[in-house]
C-alpha cells in the first residue's frame, strides 16, 4: 500500500513543482506531496479511475491546485471535487500566479478553500507555501469523515 | 189668271233679289268706305309722325328732314309732299332767308301763295311758316318759302291745327305743284319747342292726294262682293259738300260737284246709291257710291224671268182649249176640267219647285251674309291694323330701339330712325338689302342665310348682327322679328325691334373678361397650389427620405453600435484573455528566474567571487521589479474593465481611511494632515474612489517625505458647477509645470526611480479611474514648491451622460 500522501498538489509546471517543493522541503515537508502533473490525472486520482483505480489509500488532507494546466484545468478539477458527495468537504486551496478578479470569484463560488497568488519572489513564495503546509496539516481540523486524518510523522496507514 | 199668278210670282222673286242685291251693296259701302277712311286716316298720321320726330330733334336740319321723308314717301305713293315750316319771327326774316339761300336755295324767299296760284313776297307780320324744307324736293320747290299761315284755302286748318295742337287736315287745295283742280289736302301738324312753351317751334305738313289714297285703300279687296265706285266730298259749308275725288269713268256722272244736304239724303235713300260720311283731320269727308256698271250683272239670277214665261206659255195654253171648247163642247169641258186639274198640279209642283228654289236661294244668301260678316272682321281687323300701324310708327320713330317691317319674304321695307342713324343711311339705301352693306362682309353671307331660315320657319326669331355704325365701329344688334299673319293665317309682314346691345356686349365682354380673368386667377392659383402642394409632397417626400434615410443610418448606427460593442467585447475578451496570459504566463516564468537564483545564490554563496553575487542580486532585483511592473499593468487594466457600481460615497470617510491605512507605513515620520471638514459626498464608484484617494494620498505622502514635516492638505473647491473637485496639496518636491501633461502617463516618471520608488503607474490609474466617472484630473506645481492635485466628478444626471459617453467610447 502506497504511502498516504497528506498534500496532493496540482501543478503542470516542472519549474514551480521544483520551487514549492524546495519551499516545503524548508519546513520538512515535502515528502508528504504527492503531484500530479495535470487536472485529469488528478481527478483520475481523486475517483479512483485510470491508473489510479484500485488505489486503496484515502485522501489527501488538503489539495494545492493550479489554475491553469493544460487538459482539464483547476476550475474544472474544484467543481467536480465540490460537486462529489464525498469529496465536497476536501478542502482545496487555489495557487495560482493570476491576480484575476474573474479567477477569485469563480473560485470562491466553487467552493474554494483559499486563494494563494504566487509571488514573484522566493521569499515570499516560499514563505506562502510553508504557511500553507503548516496551516492545512497542522492547525486546520478537517472534515469528520475523512479519512486522511493522520498525525504528522506516523506512517501507519488507516484500516480501511 | 194663271197670267196674274205668274205675274205675281215674278213679281215677288224680282222683289226678294232686289232687296239680297241692296242689302250686299249696303254692306260693302260700309266695308269700302270704312277702308277709305283708314287710309286717309293713315296717310294723315304721316304728318303727326313726322311731326313728332321732328319735335326730337334737337335740330331740325335738311339732311335728316329728308331722310325721314324719304322713308315715309317711298311707303306712300299718295303722299305728293311733306314739308317743313319753322316759325320765324319777323325780326329774323331777313337772316332766315338768306340763310336759306346760302344753303343753296337763291331764289329763297318767303312768300304768300294766292288763291290764283301766283306767289308774292310775304306781307309785313309778326312772324311766319315759311316751308323751309319740302320733300321730295323736285316738282315742289315752288313750295320753299311759302307761309303755311297765309297759304290760299290752307289758312284755316293752319291756324285750327295750331289752336287745337292736333291734326288738322285743309279743304281740297289747288296744288302748286300740278295742274289738275281738287287735286289734293294739306294737313298740318304744330310742333311745339322741345322746352315746353306754349310757342310753336314750327309745323309739319303733308300734301296728299285723294284719288290715288282712295285707289289704295280699294287695291286690298282683290276680289270684292260687289265692285263699286265711289265719289269723295268735303264738307265746305253747313250746307254745302264740294267734291274732292271723283268716281272713276262714267260712274256716278249725275250726282253734282257740289251736293246740299238734301241731295245726301236724296243719295242714301236710293237704291244701289249711299253716301257715307265721316269726321277725318277736322273736316267731314262724305263718300258717294254706287255698283260699278254690270256689278250688280252677275248677281241676278234668271229665276223671275222663268216664271213669267212659263207662266204666259201656260196661259196660252189654257185659251187655246177654250177655244176648242167652243167647237167640242161637252168633250172640251171634260178636257177643261183635266187640264185644270193638271195646271193645278203643275202650279202646284211649279210652286213647290220654287219654294225649293227659294231656299236654296236663301242658303245663298246666307253663306253671303257670312261671307260678308268674315269680310267685315277682316276689314275691321285691316282698320285696327291701319291705326294700330300708325301708332307703331309713330312709336317706331320715337323710341330709341330700331324698329323694322318687312315683307313676307323678309325684305325689309321700313326700318326705324334710330336703326337708319346706325345704319348711317336714309330708307331708299336700305332697300333691297342695301343694309347689308354695314354688316361684317365676311358675315354679310351667313348673316343673310340665318334671316332667310329664320323667316322661312315663319315662326318669332332672334339674331344677333354685327353693324358698322357711323362711328366706324361695329355694334352688335339683337333683331327680333316677328310673323304678322292674316286671318287666313298667312303671313302678311314682319315687324320686328333691332336692339344695339353693344354695350350690353361689351360689358358681357367685360364680364366674361373679368370672368375669364377670375377664372384664370382660380386657375393659377389652383395651380400655385398645386405646385405647393406638389412641392410640399415633395418636400415630404423629401423628408420620408430623409427620414429613411436617418432611419437606416439609425439603424446602420445601432448596427454598428452592436457591431463595435461586440468588438469592444471580443476586444475586452482578448484584453481579459492577454491579461489573463500575462498575469500567469509572464509571471510564472519570471517567478521562476526569482526562485532559481535565490536558490542559486543560496547554495553558492561562499563559492563566488563578490561580483558575482552583484550580478545575480540584479537579476534577482529586476526580476522582481518585473514582477511589479507586470502586477501594476495588470491593475490599471483591471481599473479599466472592472464594473463600476455608482453609489454615495463620502469623500471625508474614504479619505481618512486611506490617512489610516497609511499611517502604518509611516512609522516614525510625523506627517500634517489638513482634511478640511466640508468634504462633500459624490456619486461614485467608493472602491475606485478609495484607488484614487490612496494613490493621490500615498503619492503626495511619497514626494513629501523628505520635507522635515510634510503636509497633506484635502479640500473640495467650489467650482459653481454641479461637479465637485476635490485637491489633494503637499508641501513636497513638486515638479515643473511644463511637464505636467506628462505626470498621468502610464510608467511615466518625473523623478528617478532611486529617489522615489514606484512604477509611475499610480496617476494613470487616478486618471483613467476619474475619466471613467466623466471628470477631469490635472496638477499644478513648482519644482521644491509642492503640488496640488485636481480631480472632478460630476454629479447626477451630468455623471450618468459622461459615465455612458466614457462607456460608450
Amino acid at each position: 500500500m502506497p504511502e498516504l500522501k497528506r498534500i496532493l498538489l496540482v501543478e503542470d509546471d516542472p519549474n514551480d513543482v521544483e520551487l514549492t517543493l524546495m519551499a516545503l522541503a524548508e519546513y520538512h515537508l515535502a515528502n508528504e506531496v504527492l503531484t500530479l502533473p495535470d487536472g485529469a490525472e488528478a481527478l483520475d486520482f481523486l475517483f479512483r479511475r485510470g491508473k489510479y483505480a484500485g488505489r486503496t489509500d484515502g485522501l489527501p488532507a488538503v489539495i494545492l491546485l493550479d489554475l491553469k494546466m493544460p487538459r482539464v484545468g483547476g476550475i474544472e478539477v474544484l467543481r467536480q471535487i465540490k460537486s462529489d458527495p464525498e469529496l465536497k468537504t476536501l478542502p482545496v486551496v487555489m495557487l495560482t500566479s493570476s491576480r484575476e478578479e474573474s479567477d477569485l470569484v469563480e473560485t470562491y463560488n466553487l467552493g474554494a478553500n483559499a486563494y494563494v497568488v504566487k509571488p514573484v519572489d522566493f521569499h515570499a513564495f516560499a514563505e506562502a507555501v510553508r504557511r500553507l503546509g503548516v496551516f492545512w496539516l497542522l492547525v486546520n481540523e478537517a472534515p469528520p469523515h475523512c479519512t486522511a486524518r493522520q498525525p504528522a510523522g506516523t506512517s501507519s496507514s488507516s484500516s480501511s | 189668271m194663271g197670267l196674274t199668278i205668274s205675274q205675281v210670282v215674278f213679281t215677288w222673286a224680282r222683289w226678294v233679289e232686289q232687296r239680297d242685291q241692296q242689302l250686299i251693296f249696303e254692306r260693302e259701302v260700309g266695308t269700302q268706305t270704312n277702308a277709305i277712311r283708314a287710309t286717309l286716316e293713315a296717310y294723315l298720321s304721316k304728318v303727326s309722325i313726322l311731326a313728332d320726330y321732328l319735335h326730337s330733334l334737337p335740330e331740325v336740319t335738311q339732311e335728316k328732314f329728308r331722310v325721314f321723308s324719304s322713308a315715309m314717301l317711298a311707303r306712300r305713293p299718295a303722299i305728293v309732299a311733306l314739308e317743313w315750316a319753322p316759325r320765324v319771327p319777323a325780326d329774323q326774316r331777313e337772316a332766315f332767308e338768306e340763310r336759306m339761300r346760302q344753303a343753296g336755295f337763291p331764289e329763297y324767299r318767303i312768300k304768300e301763295l294766292r288763291v290764283e296760284g301766283a306767289a308774292i313776297p310775304a306781307t309785313d307780320r309778326p312772324a311766319y311758316f315759311p316751308i323751309q324744307f319740302v320733300e321730295p324736293l323736285e316738282l315742289n320747290e315752288a313750295a320753299l318759302g311759302v307761309d303755311m299761315g297765309h297759304r290760299a284755302g290752307a289758312a284755316e286748318a293752319f291756324a285750327a291745327a295750331a289752336t287745337s295742337g292736333e291734326l288738322r287736315a285743309s279743304l281740297a287745295i289747288r296744288l302748286i305743284q300740278r295742274e289738275a283742280r281738287w287735286d289734293g289736302i294739306l294737313a298740318f301738324m304744330p310742333v311745339y319747342r322741345r322746352d315746353h312753351s306754349p310757342d310753336l317751334e314750327g309745323v309739319a305738313a303733308g300734301v296728299f292726294q285723294i284719288a290715288p289714297m282712295v285707289a289704295e285703300a280699294l287695291a286690298v279687296f282683290e276680289n270684292p262682293a260687289l265692285a263699286l265706285a265711289h265719289a269723295v266730298y268735303l264738307q265746305t259749308g253747313p250746307d254745302q259738300y264740294q267734291r274732292v275725288a271723283p268716281a272713276p269713268s262714267t260712274s256716278l256722272a249725275d250726282v253734282p260737284e257740289t251736293l246740299s244736304r238734301t241731295d245726301v239724303a236724296d243719295l242714301q235713300g236710293k237704291r244701289f246709291r249711299d253716301a257715307v260720311e265721316f269726321s277725318l283731320g277736322g273736316q267731314s269727308w262724305l263718300v258717294v257710291s254706287e255698283p260699278l256698271p254690270g256689278a250688280l250683272e252677275p248677281m241676278r239670277s234668271r229665276m223671275p224671268l222663268a216664271v213669267f214665261l212659263v207662266g204666259f206659255l201656260v196661259t196660252w195654253i189654257v185659251a187655246g182649249y177654250f177655244w176648242l171648247l167652243i167647237n167640242r163642247a161637252v168633250e172640251i169641258e171634260r178636257t177643261v176640267e183635266e187640264r185644270t186639274s193638271e195646271l193645278a198640279r203643275a202650279n202646284l209642283e211649279l210652286r213647290q219647285e220654287n219654294a225649293a228654289r227659294l231656299a236654296a236661294e236663301q242658303e245663298v244668301l246666307e253663306a253671303l251674309a257670312k261671307e260678308r260678316e268674315a269680310r267685315e272682321a277682316a276689314q275691321q281687323a285691316q282698320e285696327e291694323l291701319g291705326a294700330s300701324e300708325a301708332r307703331y310708327r309713330t312709336m317706331g320713330e320715337t323710341i330709341p330701339y330700331g324698329v323694322w317691317l318687312a315683307d313676307p319674304s323678309g325684305r325689309p321695307q321700313y326700318f326705324s330712325r334710330s336703326f337708319l342713324e346706325l345704319l348711317d343711311m336714309n330708307m331708299e339705301e336700305t332697300l333691297d338689302w342695301g343694309w347689308t352693306r354695314r354688316l361684317p362682309p365676311e358675315e354679310v353671307e351667313t348673316t343673310l342665310e340665318r334671316m332667310r331660315e329664320a323667316i322661312q320657319s315663319g315662326t318669332p326669331f332672334e339674331i344677333e348682327l354685327r353693324i358698322l355704325g357711323p362711328d366706324k365701329e361695329y355694334h352688335t344688334v339683337l333683331v327680333r322679328g316677328l310673323p304678322v299673319r292674316n286671318s287666313a293665317g298667312r303671313i302678311t309682314s314682319w315687324v320686328g325691334m333691332n336692339l344695339d346691345i353693344t354695350e350690353r356686349k361689351l360689358a358681357e365682354e367685360e364680364l366674361r373678361q373679368h370672368r375669364d380673368y377670375l377664372e384664370e386667377l382660380v386657375r393659377s392659383r389652383t395651380l400655385e397650389l398645386m405646385i405647393a402642394n406638389e412641392e410640399l409632397r415633395n418636400d415630404i417626400e423629401q423628408r420620408e427620405k430623409v427620414e429613411e434615410a436617418l432611419r437606416i443610418l439609425q439603424e446602420n448606427l445601432e448596427e454598428q453600435v452592436k457591431t463595435r460593442t461586440a468588438e469592444l467585447a471580443a476586444a475586452n475578451r482578448e484584453l481579459e484573455a492577454f491579461s489573463y496570459s500575462v498575469s500567469h504566463d509572464l509571471r510564472a516564468p519570471l517567478r521562476h528566474i526569482a526562485g532559481f537564483v535565490q536558490l542559486l545564490q543560496k547554495q553558492t554563496q561562499d563559492q563566488l567571487s563578490e561580483s558575482s553575487r552583484r550580478h545575480l542580486q540584479v537579476i534577482a532585483q529586476a526580476a522582481n521589479r518585473m514582477g511589479k511592473l507586470i502586477d501594476d499593468l495588470l491593475q490599471f487594466s483591471r481599473m479599466g474593465r472592472s464594473a463600476m457600481r455608482i453609489t454615495s460615497v463620502s469623500v471625508a470617510s474614504v479619505v481618512e481611511d486611506v490617512c489610516q491605512e497609511l499611517q502604518g507605513d509611516l512609522g516614525e515620520t510625523r506627517v500634517e494632515w489638513i482634511i478640511h471638514p466640508d468634504l462633500p459626498r459624490v456619486q461614485a464608484d467608493p472602491a475606485l474612489l478609495r484607488v484614487v484617494l490612496g494613490n493621490l494620498l500615498s503619492n503626495a505622502l511619497k514626494y513629501s517625505r523628505t520635507r522635515e514635516t510634510p503636509r497633506i492638505e484635502v479640500g473640495a473647491v467650489d467650482s459653481g458647477t454641479p461637479d465637485v473637485t476635490i485637491f489633494v496639496r503637499d508641501n513636497g518636491v513638486g515638479f515643473d509645470m511644463q511637464y505636467a501633461d506628462r505626470l498621468f502617463g502610464v510608467f511615466q516618471r518625473l523623478h528617478k526611480a532611486e529617489d522615489f520608488e514606484g512604477t509611475g503607474i499610480g496617476l494613470a490609474i487616478v486618471q483613467r479611474i476619474i475619466h471613467r466617472h466623466g471628470g477631469k484630473v490635472w496638477a499644478e506645481g513648482a519644482p521644491d514648491q509642492g503640488a496640488t492635485f485636481y480631480f472632478s466628478l460630476p454629479q447626477g444626471k451630468e455623471l450618468d451622460a459622461r459615465v455612458e459617453a466614457h462607456t460608450a467610447g
